[in-house]
């Protein structure tokens, strides 16, 4: 026979139905034996009762109009924003403007250029949009996917 | 305007007559299922202002993600799943914003489920003064998980299979989180009004 700790464990799913078989047999017939487990069992019923009689609360009348709203504005178009190509790009295009710069300054060792104060400049603003646009993402990427929502977590 | 710039028109005209369809059916599944939907947010948080909170995050985040809903779960238990994540998102950030400071504005705007002031006031508290007062405090003490499982089961009549996968677990751990959730239940309720559960002595 099923100890009275055993059984207690069960109860739960006993009194849901959700057992099955043979554990579900020796649940039975260990209730039919036991009156103390078979207190703890109308417990555990009365509990699932008054959580089933809990009334019914209406939601405030304007809580629908409130996400449609929200619904809407999620599908108004998004401001136009930065491609992630689009920073590689501009990366690329400061890197081929200094090197075009280098190659010109060495082959007229001669003539002077402010390298210190033009390229740089122009470096800078091009790198301050590529930050600027890793600071416009951020927003979207740390809380638009919700937890454990991927493909494969239902659709079974 | 030139080429590219017209090709960019087509597919923001075709994008916008996509969502128009997708927002007018997933309205009416909001329509039909929102009440539900409070309710349950509303015994899972306690409070009102939170309920109304979760559900507006729980319906953005489904219908941000409405074209992975394949109908295999109802809509319901989909929409459950979702708020299951947003609530423990929430309560997560809560526990951070504990921590640090509840004064400072929350850096992330739009679809965050943003802290209220008046979340905790003891005048939003659930149904003061409400026959089922009790059971609602008894359940705002319960461990999160076992109150989403025990509501997902006595509230909602879920079975132990579909609570699993709302919840993204086993159901062995549903079966384990189900009883003691009504266990602790029980034993609030036993300590707080013996007057009125006392006949649960053990």
């Amino acid at each position: 026979m099923m100890s009275c700790a055993k059984v207690r464990n069960l109860l739960s799913a006993y009194v849901d139905g959700e057992l099955e078989g043979r554990e579900m047999a020796a649940v039975r017939a260990h209730l039919q034996m036991c009156p103390s487990c078979c207190a703890e069992c109308d417990e555990i019923r009365s509990i699932r009762e008054k959580l089933h009689r809990l009334p019914q609360k209406a939601a405030p009348p304007d809580l629908l109009d409130r996400i449609k709203t929200r619904l809407q504005e999620a599908d108004e178009p998004i401001p136009q924003r930065l491609q992630p190509g689009f920073a590689a790009t501009v990366v690329m295009a400061a890197a081929a403007v200094l090197g075009a710069f280098a190659v010109y300054s060495v082959m007229h060792p001669s003539q002077e250029y402010p390298i210190a104060g033009e390229a740089p400049a122009v470096n800078g603003s091009q790198l301050d949009g590529v930050r600027d646009f890793e600071r416009s993402r951020s927003p979207f990427s740390s809380h638009s996917i919700p937890v454990s929502l991927d493909d494969h977590s239902w659709g079974r | 305007m030139n080429r590219s710039s017209k090709l960019e028109a087509r597919i923001v005209e075709r994008g916008a007559i996509a969502a128009g369809a997708r927002r007018e059916l997933f309205e009416r599944l909001l329509e039909e299922t929102h009440q539900q939907v409070f309710h349950l947010a509303l015994r899972l948080t306690g409070s009102r202002a939170d309920a109304e909170d979760l559900v507006q995050e729980s319906f953005l985040r489904a219908y941000r993600f409405f074209h992975r809903y394949d109908e295999s779960l109802p809509f319901t238990s989909w929409v459950y799943k979702i708020m299951m994540n947003a609530y423990i998102d929430e309560m997560r950030r809560r526990g951070r914003l504990k921590v640090s400071s509840l004064d400072q504005p929350h850096p992330e705007t739009g679809s965050a489920w943003e802290v209220r002031d008046d979340a905790s006031s003891p005048e939003e508290t659930l149904l003061q003064g409400e026959i089922d007062e009790d059971v609602q405090e008894a359940l705002n003490r319960m461990t999160p998980e076992f109150r989403m499982a025990v509501l997902l089961a006595d509230v909602e009549g879920l079975s132990y299979e579909e609570i699993s996968e709302v919840m993204n677990t086993s159901v062995g751990t549903v079966r384990s989180r189900i009883h003691r959730g009504r266990k602790q239940l029980r034993r609030y309720l036993m300590a707080a009004r013996p007057d009125k559960y006392g006949r649960w002595k053990s």
